[in-house]
C-alpha cells in the first residue's frame, strides 16, 4: 500500500515555514558562499585565497557543489534566497522522514508522526546553512530509497548510485551513505540469492560513484581523515552529552529502538538482518560526534513507527495475562496491533491496498490539496523569511577599522564572516580548519589561550593585530601589558600589537 | 569441577592478576586516606573541610566513610601494595559474580569472553577509591538477583545487609537500589514473586538511610543528571576513544542482538535505563556492560547455535587443570611483584619542598589537590578532587584565574595567594611571569611561582 501524502507533505510544509523564520546566522555560510562565488566565477580551485597563513596551499574542494547551490540561491534572492534553500531542504527532510515512517504503517498517521518525532525534532540543531543540511537531505532520501526497496520497489536501489553521486560532490556525509548502501546490497546478497549479482552491482556502482569528483580519492581520505578525528574543540564535533537537549532527543530515539527490538516478538528472519545493517552503523556514526546525532533518529523512524507499537502491545499483553488473566479481552485500543493480531493487520493492510485502487481519484485529489498546502506555507515562509543575515554575534562594527594585508589574527568563529565581509583582510584562522590542523590552528591556540610560546609564535608568524574576545586571555594579558586598543565593544577587542 | 564452576574462580583469578599489577596513583586516592587518617586520629567521622585554604570548616559529606577507612586500613596494613591487594580483590569479586550471571545463560565460550570484554571496559574505572567498591557489589547484586528470580527467593534476605554496607562505603549504592527497584519492577509488571522483589527493594531503601554521612539518593541522582563534565571521568563516552568504543560495541551488540533474537520485559527494564546512564557519563559505562553480558552472551551465544548446530565447547579435564595451574603461577608472581608505591610521574614530585618554603596561600591545579594534602599537608590547597565542597564560587574563580579571565587579578589578591603550582601550559602562568612572579621551580610537569615582594 503506498503511503499517503497528506501528513507528510503538511508536516513538511509546516517545517519548511518554520525554518525560513530564523535569519542567516551561521559563520560558516560566509565561506561557503565564497568559495560557490569563487567557482561560479572561476571554477573550482584548489588552493587557499582567504587566509595569510595558508595561502596557496590545497585546500579540499569535496563540497564544491554544496556551495555552487548556495551560491547561486544567494544570487537569486540574496539572503532570503538562502533561507528559502534552507526551508526547501529542512521541508523535504520532515517530509520524507515522516512518509518513510507512514510507509511501514498507512493506516496509522499518528504512530509515524510520533516515530519520526525524534528526529524531526533533532534536525533543528541541523538547520544550518552550509552543505552539510543538503547532505543530511540526502541521507533521508537514501534511507527511503533502501527502506523502499527492501518492500519490493526494486528501481529505488537502483537510484541509489546517482544520488551518492551527487552526495560525494555536495557533502563528505556520503561516506555514511555509502557505507549503508553496501551493506544493504550485502544483506540482500545473503537474503535475495536470485538477484545477488545485482546487488553486487549495486554496491559497486555505489562505490565508483564516490570517486567522481574533483578531489576523486581524496574524498574518501577525507572523510574518514574528520570521522575518526574530529576536532572535539568544534562544538558540533564534540562527544554527544544524553544531558544536552539534542543528547536527550537522540537517546529518546536510541532507547525506544532498543526497548522496542527487546520487547517485540515479530522481527525475526529476514526482516532482522535489514534492520540491523540499517541501524547498527548509523547508531554508531551517531554517538561519534554532536553534529551526527541526528543520523540516528532519521534511519529509526520507520522502525520505530513499525515496532514499536507492536512492543508497547506486547507489554501490556504480559501485564494483562499476568494481572487480570483472560477475564478483560475487549476494549482495547493495543490488541488491535498485538502480534496476536499482527497476520490479521498485515492482510487488512493488503486488502486496504487492493482497495487503494479503487478509489484513485479521492487520493490524488487528498495528495493534491496536501502539495498545495505545503507550497503554500513554503512560499509563505518565503516572503516573510528575514531579509537581513543577524550579524549581532560578529565584530561589524570593527570591519572600518580592520588594516588591509596580511598580519591579523582573528576568532576562529569569525574567520568566514571576515572572508565575506572584510575580503581585503586575509584571515588567520577559520571554519574551514582542516588546512590549518598541525600548523596555522597550533598558534593560534597558543596565542589566544597564552600557552607558553606565545610570545615565540606572535613573532614568528608576523601577527600585528588581535581581533578577538575580551574576555580571551591573551585580550585581558594585552589591558596588563598596555597593547593599545583599537576598537572595543562587549563582544570583541580589537587589538595592535606594539 | 565443571568449566562452568571453574570459570568465574579462573576469570576473577586473571582479574586479580592483572588489577594487582597496576601501579596506584589516581589524585583522588591520596584525600581519601587523609580523610581517613583524619577520623582515625580524631575518632569521628569527618564532615567539614580540615584541607583546603578556601572552604576550610565548611560542611560537606562524600558518604564514603567507610570506603575511606577500608582503604586505609589496606594502607595501613600493607602499605601501597595493601592498596593494590585491596583493589584487586575487589575487582576479583566483580569478575566471579559476572562471570556467573553470565554463565547461568549463556555457553561458557561466550560467557566468558564477553565477560572478559565487560571487564576490560571497567578498568577505566580501577582507581583506588571507594567505587571499588560499587564495582565488586554491582556485580554480586546483580547474581544475586538474578539467583532469586531464578527461584532461590531466600537469596533476597541478603539485600538489605548488603546496602547497609554499600551505603557507607561509596555513593553508587544508588546503583544497587536502581537495580533491585528494575527487578522489583518486573516481578509486580508480571506477578512473580511481587511481594518478595518489592520487600527487598523498600528493606534496601530503608538500609540506606542509616548512614551518618550518607551522600543521599536526591544527591546521587542529581549527579547522574548532570555529571560535572570538565572532570574526564563524568565526561560523555567518547566512542573514537578505546573504551568508549567498547561501550559503543556492548550497546551496539546489544541492538543487534535484540534485533535478531528479541528480548524479554525483563530485558528491556534492565537493559535501556543502564544504557541512559552509561551514555551519561564514562564513570557509568562498566555498569551497563556487565548488565548486558548476559544477555549478549546468551544471544551471541544462540545465533552461534544456529550458525553451527553441532558446536560443543568442553574443554579436557587435563586443559582445564593445565590453565589453572598457569593462572595460579601468574596470580603468585603478580603479587610478589606488585607495586610497593604509586605512580606519581604525574605530579608535582620536584616542587613538594619548594611549596613547603613559601608564604601566602596556595593556587594549586585540580588534579593535584588530594596530591599536596597527603604529601604536603602543611600547605592547605586552594581546590581538590572533592569538587563539590568547592561549587559553584571556587570553582568559579579557580578558572577566573587559572585562565587569565577579567577578574583574575582581583581573585588572586582576595584570596591571598602568595604561590601559584600549575601546569606549565596554563594561561596564567605567562601571565605571572610577565607580572614578575618567580620561578620557583619547573621541570615538564609543573611550574610553582612565588608573587613578588611588594
Amino acid at each position: 500500500m503506498r503511503a499517503p501524502l497528506l501528513v507528510p507533505l503538511v508536516l513538511g510544509g509546516l517545517a519548511a515555514f518554520a525554518a525560513s523564520q530564523a535569519p542567516v546566522s551561521d559563520s560558516d555560510l560566509f565561506w561557503h558562499l565564497a568559495v560557490g562565488r569563487d567557482v561560479a566565477a572561476h571554477g573550482i580551485a584548489r588552493l587557499d585565497t582567504y587566509s595569510w597563513t595558508v595561502a596557496g596551499r590545497p585546500i579540499l574542494v569535496d563540497q564544491w557543489l554544496g556551495e555552487l547551490v548556495l551560491s547561486m540561491a544567494y544570487a537569486i534572492g540574496s539572503w532570503r534566497g538562502i533561507v528559502t534553500l534552507r526551508a526547501l531542504a529542512v521541508g523535504a527532510i520532515a517530509a520524507i522522514v515522516v512518509w518513510t515512517s507512514l510507509a511501514e504503517r498507512p493506516r496509522r498517521p499518528l504512530i509515524a508522526v510520533l516515530a519520526a518525532l525524534p528526529a524531526l525534532a533533532l534536525s533543528r540543531f541541523a538547520w544550518t546553512d552550509r552543505p552539510e543540511l543538503l547532505g543530511l537531505l540526502c541521507f533521508t532520501v537514501l534511507v527511503a530509497l533502501l527502506r523502499a526497496g527492501r518492500r519490493g520497489a526494486l528501481r529505488a536501489f537502483a537510484l541509489c548510485p546517482p544520488l551518492l553521486l551527487i552526495w560525494a560532490n555536495l557533502h563528505a556525509s556520503y561516506a555514511l551513505g555509502l557505507g549503508l548502501a553496501v551493506l544493504v546490497a550485502l544483506e540482500r546478497m545473503l537474503v535475495d540469492a536470485p538477484r545477488r549479482r545485482q546487488y553486487a552491482a549495486l554496491a559497486v556502482a555505489c562505490g565508483l560513484a564516490t570517486f567522481v569528483t574533483p578531489a576523486g580519492l581524496a574524498t574518501w581520505t577525507s572523510s574518514g581523515g574528520h570521522f575518526l578525528a574530529p576536532p572535539r574543540f568544534v562544538q558540533e564535533e564534540g562527544t554527544p552529552d544524553v544531558t544536552t537537549l539534542p543528547g536527550a532527543l537522540f537517546s529518546v530515539a536510541l532507547l525506544a529502538t532498543l526497548g522496542s527490538a527487546l520487547l517485540v516478538p515479530g522481527i525475526r528472519g529476514r526482516n532482522a538482518l535489514f534492520e540491523i545493517a540499517m541501524l547498527v552503523p548509523v547508531a554508531f556514526v551517531s554517538m561519534t560526534a554532536t553534529r551526527h546525532l541526528v543520523f540516528f533518529p532519521i534511519a529509526a523512524a520507520p522502525f520505530l513507527s513499525k515496532w514499536g507499537p507492536n512492543a508497547l502491545a506486547a507489554v501490556w499483553a504480559q501485564v494483562r495475562a499476568a494481572w487480570f488473566g483472560a477475564r478483560r479481552t475487549r476494549g482495547l485500543t493495543a490488541e488491535r496491533e498485538s502480534p496476536v493480531h499482527n497476520k490479521e493487520r498485515e492482510s487488512e493492510t493488503q486488502g486496504e491496498g487492493t482497495r487503494e485502487h479503487v478509489r484513485p481519484r479521492g487520493r490524488l485529489a487528498t495528495d493534491g490539496i496536501a502539495a498545495a498546502i505545503a507550497v503554500a506555507l513554503l512560499i509563505g515562509g518565503a516572503l516573510t523569511a528575514p531579509t537581513e543575515p543577524d550579524l549581532s554575534g560578529f565584530p561589524v562594527t570593527a570591519l572600518s577599522q580592520l588594516p588591509a594585508g596580511p598580519g591579523l589574527l582573528n576568532r576562529y568563529d569569525w574567520g568566514g564572516f571576515l572572508i565575506w565581509y572584510a575580503p581585503a583582510t586575509p584571515v588567520f584562522v577559520d571554519g574551514r580548519l582542516f588546512p590549518y590542523v598541525g600548523d596555522a590552528l597550533d598558534d593560534y591556540r597558543s596565542v589566544i589561550g597564552l600557552h607558553p610560546d606565545w610570545r615565540e609564535a606572535l613573532t614568528r608568524r608576523g601577527i600585528r593585530t588581535l581581533l578577538v574576545l575580551p574576555t580571551d586571555a591573551i585580550a585581558v594579558h594585552a589591558a596588563d601589558l598596555g597593547w593599545p586598543v583599537l576598537a572595543r565593544t562587549e563582544k570583541y577587542v580589537l587589538l595592535r600589537i606594539p | 569441577m565443571s568449566a562452568r564452576q571453574i570459570a568465574p574462580l579462573y576469570l576473577a583469578a586473571a582479574a586479580f592478576a592483572i588489577a594487582v599489577s597496576l601501579p596506584g596513583g589516581d589524585p583522588d586516592t591520596y584525600w581519601h586516606l587523609a580523610s581517613a587518617k583524619w577520623m582515625v586520629e580524631h575518632g569521628q567521622i569527618l564532615r567539614m573541610d580540615v584541607f583546603s585554604s578556601t572552604v576550610t570548616g565548611q560542611p560537606y559529606s562524600v558518604g564514603e566513610w567507610l570506603g575511606q577507612l577500608a582503604l586505609y586500613a589496606a594502607y595501613l596494613g600493607g602499605g601501597w601494595t595493601g592498596i593494590a591487594l585491596l583493589r584487586a580483590t575487589l575487582i576479583a569479586i566483580g569478575a566471579f559474580f559476572l562471570t556467573r550471571a553470565a554463565l547461568r545463560v549463556a555457553p561458557a565460550p561466550f560467557a566468558i569472553a564477553i565477560t572478559a570484554f565487560a571487564l576490560a571496559l571497567s578498568e577505566i574505572t580501577w582507581t583506588d577509591r571507594p567505587q571499588l567498591f560499587t564495582l565488586a557489589l554491582f556485580p554480586m547484586l546483580f547474581e544475586l538477583l538474578l539467583a532469586a528470580r531464578a527461584g532461590r527467593t531466600v537469596l533476597l534476605v541478603a539485600a538489605p545487609p548488603l546496602f547497609l554496607i554499600w551505603t557507607n562505603l561509596h555513593g553508587g549504592y544508588a546503583l544497587g537500589l536502581a537495580l533491585v527497584a528494575i527487578f522489583a519492577g518486573e516481578a509486580i509488571l508480571t506477578r512473580r514473586n511481587a511481594v518478595a522483589f518489592a520487600g527487598a527493594a523498600l528493606l534496601g531503601l530503608a538500609a540506606t538511610l542509616v548512614d551518618p554521612g550518607s551522600l543521599g539518593l536526591g544527591a546521587a541522582a542529581a549527579h547522574a543528571a548532570s555529571p560535572p563534565r570538565f572532570i574526564v571521568e563524568e565526561a560523555p563516552p567518547d566512542v573514537l576513544k578505546p573504551a568508549g568504543f567498547v561501550f559503543a560495541m556492548f550497546g551496539l551488540a546489544a541492538l543487534a542482538v535484540a534485533i535478531a533474537r528479541g528480548g524479554t520485559l525483563f530485558d528491556a527494564l534492565l537493559l535501556v535505563p543502564l544504557f541512559w546512564l552509561g551514555l551519561s557519563a564514562q564513570r557509568q559505562m562498566p555498569y551497563f556492560a556487565f548488565a548486558a553480558t548476559p544477555f549478549i552472551a546468551a544471544g551471541t551465544g544462540e545465533l552461534w547455535s544456529r550458525w553451527r548446530p553441532a558446536s560443543r565447547f568442553a574443554l579436557p579435564r587435563p586443559a582445564i587443570a593445565g590453565i589453572g595451574a598457569g593462572l595460579a603461577a601468574v596470580l603468585a608472581f603478580s603479587i610478589a611483584t606488585a607495586p610497593h608505591a604509586p605512580d606519581e610521574s604525574r605530579y608535582p614530585v620536584a616542587a613538594r619542598d619548594q611549596l613547603k618554603g613559601t608564604t601566602g596561600n596556595v593556587l594549586n591545579e585540580y588534579d593535584w589537590g588530594g596530591f599536596l594534602i597527603w604529601r604536603v599537608p602543611e600547605r592547605p590547597v586552594f581546590i581538590d578532587g572533592r569538587l563539590f565542597v568547592f561549587l559553584p564560587d571556587v570553582l568559579t574563580d579557580y578558572e577566573e584565574m587559572v585562565f587569565v579571565r577579567p577578574r583574575w587579578r582581583e581573585e588572586l589578591d582576595r584570596y591571598a595567594i602568595g604561590a601559584v603550582l600549575l601546569h606549565p601550559d596554563r594561561p596564567l602562568v605567562a601571565a605571572l611571569r610577565d607580572q614578575g612572579w618567580a620561578v620557583l621551580t619547573q621541570d615538564a610537569n609543573a611550574v610553582l611561582l612565588r608573587r613578588p615582594v611588594r
